[in-house]
């Protein structure tokens, strides 16, 4: 499989209250990580040169609040110095705005063929509450925008299960959704993450956040919604209306490909090795300025590492665990050694085995978590 | 070091009167360590004691002190712990001694824990030397102190030496007294060798170091070495005395306290109590030992995994070294495994212990909740005792069943006499007695059934009086009661550890709160988990566990997976940690939780 390239841009206008993401609003220091980004690039080049790269994904952060002529900079110097395949997955996020009349073209132009748009959800409550600045209207017209300029692989971004919204009113969101027949849906249950705000209203009750039956109930029905409209789920969170147009660049963290990751906070991974970059903006500016790489830290996976990944990962997409992959890297033979247990996944329906793959249907897939501990668990002999 | 110039000596107070502080004064005004070695505690070596101010271990300390008359003496101190649970490690400590130093609080006089020391050194025909402590505070009544000293302890209040350890007052005059009044040791150091072993330690690379006091008779490096009990022969390669580590010395002779290391290698030959003589001209009868102690608290102890059994096994014999109050005997439990069924001398004992063994072996382990002794009459007229609610009989077998009770003395303020009152009752209280010693205080005192006292009894009381009520309790007699044997039934199977013994009318309640707190450490499942407390086949308490049904995370990409790879692994790691019960994951808490009460409901 080919490499991918994932370049973080940490602008943001507002500080998101659900998001953990290596973000910074303090735009003064844009020219600063550009420089920054270009020394970093200049010095993995070497390192990172026996690859060849199929995907370029420009994430965030808000890639959108850089002017066009960077964006196209930083990917003209990715071109010069990596070697990219004919016809590569180019994808950036896009937060809805008010846009530049030439700003989707311009990036059309140097090869941008796929946008990430952070819709989130069509209710102004919803966004409200989400912190988010756009407006139904600017969701409209960014969407027209990409597409006048012949970007027709528009993937757009949700989050459900907010607190104190049922069933039925996330069923008009999807159907809005389903309305403007994106090629791709990214679906994300909303997730309390440690430190932000609204885990700290949930902990001081302000918010109520929704049970877990629900939060099941609102995960199968997305699924199934989708593939009847034919957006076909391929991962937890993830829908396609062709194998062509699902995420080619996100498939490669399931799939264990190698990556390289640029800008604050990004990871990179390669032959059993993750490295992380410094989180914050200023350090990773600090950093480059010095001419030291700005990693944070790195850790190689050993064996049992690199299997409960490969469980946890695959059994999170439609495709699987490549059963025979699992026992050329961890030696052990799923079938056998977790008899019992896989019977009893078939048995409620959670799990099929197709073609020496295990793969979970989708009530399965709703506690793919703990069937990967259950799996990774070695069986006493 | 002649004989006529050493003086082996205990201090005995009850709980917080200030001994290990005492002991500090003692042990830095004849200098026997720099002001640098120094720290407060310094006799209690182990992190526990410091941590919670307390003395488990008795310790021993060799003074070295030119009195006024010019002569060096040698001073052997021993440094007991306070509370009623260790009174055994007392009684084994003053068997070395001539004399004691018996510490009373200025402020708050003589207390249940004071007398009962003080009956421990009168049993052992002792010296004692009454001190007035604390002379420095406040609220300090020296005059009432000497008081309750002529009056409650029947000692001359003239002898009392008055001190305040904390600012080093009157520790000149207590040395002088010591020397004054506590008889040098008898016996002879040409005579056949009798030496008692009040402690042993293991270490690592000696074996086991055995803590002794010579009777009679003298030891040195080279000599073989014989235990009366075990007949086990060794030869001594080193002896010396306690100063803050052990000094290396000639030998020990008649009167001397100190330590013995023979590459004894098996902790049980080293007996505490059993006498040493030599294998070359051997005394003919051993000195006097030890009386048993009988355990009055029951828990099991096993192994979180049972790879750890061995480990545990050979944590409980080296804790048995070095305490030789705690009882044990193998266990085996259906939920559990093999195990150890223990006894403790009381709560604070069997929590010691447990935190003993977490700490100084790194042994993780499931406790099952305390128990108390049951005597039984069957309807056969057989009598059985059981202290293992696995082995409580069925009820239609019983004819009585009876109960160990205890007599308990409470101080309190009067301010807070209604909420301990409640307590009493609520825990099955009776024969109250109430007595105002002071227009403000109130010793209160009941019988109530030990069973009673193990859960949070002590935590109950000191929050429901702000901390200002103390407690002390000696057992007294069994008593018929109702009892029966609550099971509680996980996912339809009975988990024979958490069983437990209960007086018939709380048995609803408790199962209620124990099924309700394991609903709340127990993990969800993918299928529904029943709770259930039962008395034989009547099902008294339910809770349900709900199936878990989502737990997949949202997002995935680069960084995620690092991050979910460890909070997996953590999950993978609890679950090592957990016990299956048919298909059931029950964590170590759930163990402990049906220990607590319901103060946090």
């Amino acid at each position: 499989m080919h490499a991918g390239i994932y370049l973080h841009v940490p602008f943001c206008s507002r500080h998101c209250p659900f998001c953990d993401f290596a973000i910074t609003t303090d735009y003064r220091l844009k020219e600063a990580w550009k420089r920054s980004i270009l020394e970093e690039i200049k010095i993995r080049a070497e390192a990172w040169s026996s690859f060849s790269y199929d995907t370029i994904y420009l994430g965030g952060g808000t890639p959108s609040t850089l002017p066009a002529p960077w964006i196209e900079e930083l990917i003209e110097v990715l071109k010069n110095q990596f070697s990219i395949e004919a016809q590569p997955e180019i994808t950036i996020e896009v937060n809805p705005a008010d846009f530049d009349t030439n700003f989707f073209p311009d990036l059309a132009s140097i090869g941008v063929n796929r946008i990430s748009l952070g819709i989130q959800s069509f209710d102004s409550e919803d966004l409200e509450l989400l912190g988010r600045d756009h407006s139904l209207a600017q969701v409209f017209s960014t969407y027209e925008l990409a597409q006048q300029a012949g970007i027709n692989n528009i993937s757009i971004d949700l989050i459900h299960g907010l607190p104190a919204r049922d069933l039925f009113h996330w069923e008009k969101q999807l159907e809005r959704a389903a309305q403007l027949s994106p090629t791709h849906i990214s679906s994300y249950a909303l997730t309390y993450e440690p430190g932000t705000p609204f885990t700290k209203k949930r902990d001081k009750g302000e918010l109520q956040e929704i049970s877990e039956e629900l939060q099941s109930e609102i995960f199968l029905f997305t699924h199934r919604y989708l593939n009847k409209v034919g957006i076909q789920g391929y991962e937890v969170s993830n829908f396609a209306s062709s194998t062509e147009t699902r995420s080619r660049h996100n498939q490669k963290y399931w799939y264990g490909a190698p990556y390289l990751g640029l800008g604050p906070g990004a990871h990179s991974f390669t032959q059993g090795m993750r490295s992380w970059n410094l989180r914050s903006t200023p350090a990773y500016i600090h950093s480059l300025e010095n001419g030291i790489l700005p990693q944070e830290s790195n850790e190689e996976l050993n064996l049992e590492q690199q299997s409960l990944e490969l469980l946890f990962l695959s059994l999170r997409t439609y495709r699987g665990l490549d059963l025979n992959q699992f026992q050329i890297i961890s030696g052990r033979d799923l079938l056998v050694e977790k008899r019992i247990m896989i019977d009893e996944l078939l048995e409620k329906r959670w799990a099929e085995i197709r073609e020496n793959h295990l793969l979970l249907t989708l009530e399965g897939l709703a506690v793919a978590d703990s069937i990967a501990v259950n799996l990774s668990e070695i069986e006493p002999n | 070091m002649q004989q006529e110039n050493i003086r082996n000596f205990s201090i005995i107070a009850h709980i917080d009167h200030g001994k290990s502080t005492l002991a500090d004064r003692l042990i830095q005004f004849t200098n026997t360590v720099t002001d640098r070695e120094f720290k407060d505690q310094l006799l209690d070596n182990m992190d526990i004691e410091r941590e919670r101010g307390i003395t488990i271990k008795s310790q021993a300390i060799c003074l070295n002190y030119t009195a006024k008359d010019g002569q060096t003496y040698s001073l052997n101190l021993i440094d007991t712990p306070g509370h009623v649970d260790f009174s055994y490690e007392v009684s084994r400590s003053l068997k070395s001694c001539e004399g004691v130093l018996l510490l009373v609080d200025a402020a708050q006089g003589v207390e249940a824990q004071t007398v009962s020391n003080l009956y421990l050194a009168l049993e052992h025909d002792l010296e004692i030397i009454p001190v007035i402590n604390k002379i420095d505070m406040p609220t300090a009544d020296i005059d009432r102190a000497r008081e309750a000293i002529d009056s409650e302890l029947g000692l001359d209040p003239d002898d009392a030496v008055l001190t305040s350890a904390k600012k080093g007052i009157g520790i000149e005059d207590l040395l002088e007294t010591i020397i004054a009044r506590i008889p040098p040791p008898k016996g002879d150091p040409e005579a056949p060798l009798k030496s008692l072993i009040f402690d042993s330690k293991y270490n690592a690379f000696r074996g086991a170091i055995i803590h002794t006091r010579v009777f009679d008779g003298t030891i040195k490096a080279g000599q073989w070495i014989k235990f009366f009990t075990s007949e086990a022969e060794y030869k001594v390669e080193e002896v010396g005395v306690f100063k803050l580590t052990m000094e290396k010395t000639k030998e020990l002779k008649a009167g001397q306290v100190g330590y013995i290391v023979a590459g004894i290698k098996s902790v049980s030959e080293t007996k505490v109590g059993d006498t040493i003589t030599l294998v070359e001209n051997p005394a003919e009868e051993p000195l006097a030992g030890y009386k048993d102690v009988q355990p009055v608290v029951f828990s099991s102890i096993y192994p979180a995994s049972s790879d750890n059994y061995q480990d545990l096994t050979d944590a409980l014999a080296k804790l048995k070294l070095n305490d030789a109050s705690l009882v044990y005997q193998k266990d085996s439990s259906v939920s559990l495994g093999f195990g150890f069924r223990c006894g403790f001398l009381g709560l604070l004992h069997m929590e010691i212990i447990q935190e003993r063994l977490d700490r100084e072996f790194d042994i993780a382990m499931v406790t099952t909740a305390p128990t108390v002794k049951y005597k039984l009459t069957l309807k056969g007229g057989e009598e059985i005792e059981i202290d293992n609610p696995l082995n409580f009989p069925d009820p239609s077998q019983i004819e009585i069943a009876e109960e160990p009770f205890i007599h308990a003395e409470i101080m309190v303020p009067d301010t807070y006499l209604g909420a301990i009152i409640n307590l009493c009752l609520e825990r099955r209280g009776k024969n109250q007695k109430m007595n105002y010693i002071s227009p403000k205080r109130v010793e209160l005192s009941y019988d109530i059934p030990l069973a009673e006292i193990l859960f949070e009894f002590y935590d109950q009381l000191k929050s429901r009086s702000s901390g200002y009520a103390s407690f002390s309790y000696e057992p007294t007699d069994y008593e018929a009661s109702n009892l029966v044997k609550v099971d509680i039934l996980v996912n339809g199977e009975a988990v024979d550890a958490l069983s437990f013994i209960v007086h018939k009318d709380e048995a609803d309640a408790r199962a209620r709160s124990i099924c309700k707190k394991l609903k709340k450490t127990i993990p969800k499942k993918q299928f529904k988990i029943p709770l259930q407390g039962a008395i034989g086949s009547k099902i008294i308490a339910r809770e349900t566990i709900s199936a878990f049904r989502k737990d997949v995370t949202a997002k995935c990409y680069g960084g995620d997976i690092t991050r979910k790879r460890k909070l997996l692994e953590k999950q993978k790691e609890g679950k090592k940690k957990m016990r299956m019960v048919g298909s059931v994951e029950i964590p170590q808490d759930a163990f402990l939780s049906v220990l607590r009460t319901d103060s946090d409901e």
